[in-house]
């Protein structure tokens, strides 16, 4: 298996511009998987954290971020496909973000139990958070803060 | 519906719990069992699936295990559209996905004969 401390920034791309996409393909993904199979439209940051492997914390920004683009509606911390959301990711599926979706490179193996169960995944997902803080904390300059960075890899 | 989909051991038709009696390192194995019961699977059957093997998983296990097998060209998969509901994702074994899936098999098989081996000579023994 790969050394996962040095896995956990890979799977993302890197551009904060790209990751929005990246993390809107997810989202809306899961939104759409979840509703096809009879659960409902609505999802919140713990069931992104599950279900995607991003951090609840982080996981409320890109989920505000797709209200603000209008793919969803939100009430309290409940979070629906809008109309729009609906019609524009079914369609944008189809094609553009195939490419984007599949992560090129820095998961985990095919032996990682993070595949495989939530209690593994949420096992992984606390090791790579930590080392990323660690790593954060180490390259930081002063006054930096964790907003807009990414720590999953899933 | 956070309980729905996140509830790991609750027959849905019951609501009874059942213990698993797989390791979870099964899951794809036993994913493989079930998407082979059929051209074209969608996740909740093969949740199902699953847990019918004798695995507890919930959704969420079941969804990353299913995009990992993607990425690893072992499943392709596509949204179905429906008149009477939602698109749904239906998911179909490739070609490397069917080697794949003979040698799970083929690894299951083994673990069972081992298994049963090993019972076997202990319940020799206790005899």
């Amino acid at each position: 298996m790969n050394a996962p401390d040095e896995i956990a920034s890979l799977i993302a791309p890197k551009s904060s511009a790209l990751q929005m996409l990246y993390w809107r393909s997810e989202i809306l993904q899961v939104m759409f998987w979840l509703r096809g199979e009879g659960f409902g439209d609505i999802v919140d940051a713990p069931m992104v954290e599950r279900f995607l492997g991003v951090e609840a914390r982080n996981g409320v920004s890109y989920l505000d971020r797709l209200v603000e683009e209008g793919y969803l509606t939100v009430d309290g911390e409940w979070y629906a496909l809008s109309e729009f959301g609906l019609k524009q990711g079914a369609r944008e599926f189809a094609d553009s973000f195939s490419d984007l979706t599949k992560p090129a490179h820095g998961e985990c193996s095919d032996d990682c139990w993070c595949h495989a169960s939530v209690d593994e995944a949420d096992a992984c997902m606390a090791h790579r958070i930590e080392h990323n803080h660690a790593m954060d904390e180490k390259h930081a300059p002063k006054g930096h803060t964790h907003d807009g960075h990414n720590h999953d890899h899933h | 519906m956070t309980d729905t989909i996140m509830t790991t051991t609750s027959t849905p038709a019951t609501g009874q719990k059942h213990a698993s009696v797989l390791p979870r390192r099964f899951l794809r194995p036993l994913l493989f069992l079930g998407l082979s019961q059929s051209d074209r699977s969608y996740g909740y059957e093969l949740a199902e699936a699953v847990r019918g093997f004798g695995l507890s998983i919930d959704m969420a296990g079941v969804y990353r295990e299913l995009r990992s097998m993607e990425q690893k060209d072992l499943l392709s998969s596509e949204w179905e559209p429906s008149d009477n509901g939602p698109d749904r994702r239906v998911y179909m074994v490739t070609e490397s996905g069917r080697e794949a899936l003979t040698q799970a098999v083929a690894d299951l098989r083994l673990a069972r004969d081992q298994l049963s081996a090993a019972l076997d000579a202990v319940a020799e023994r206790a005899e």
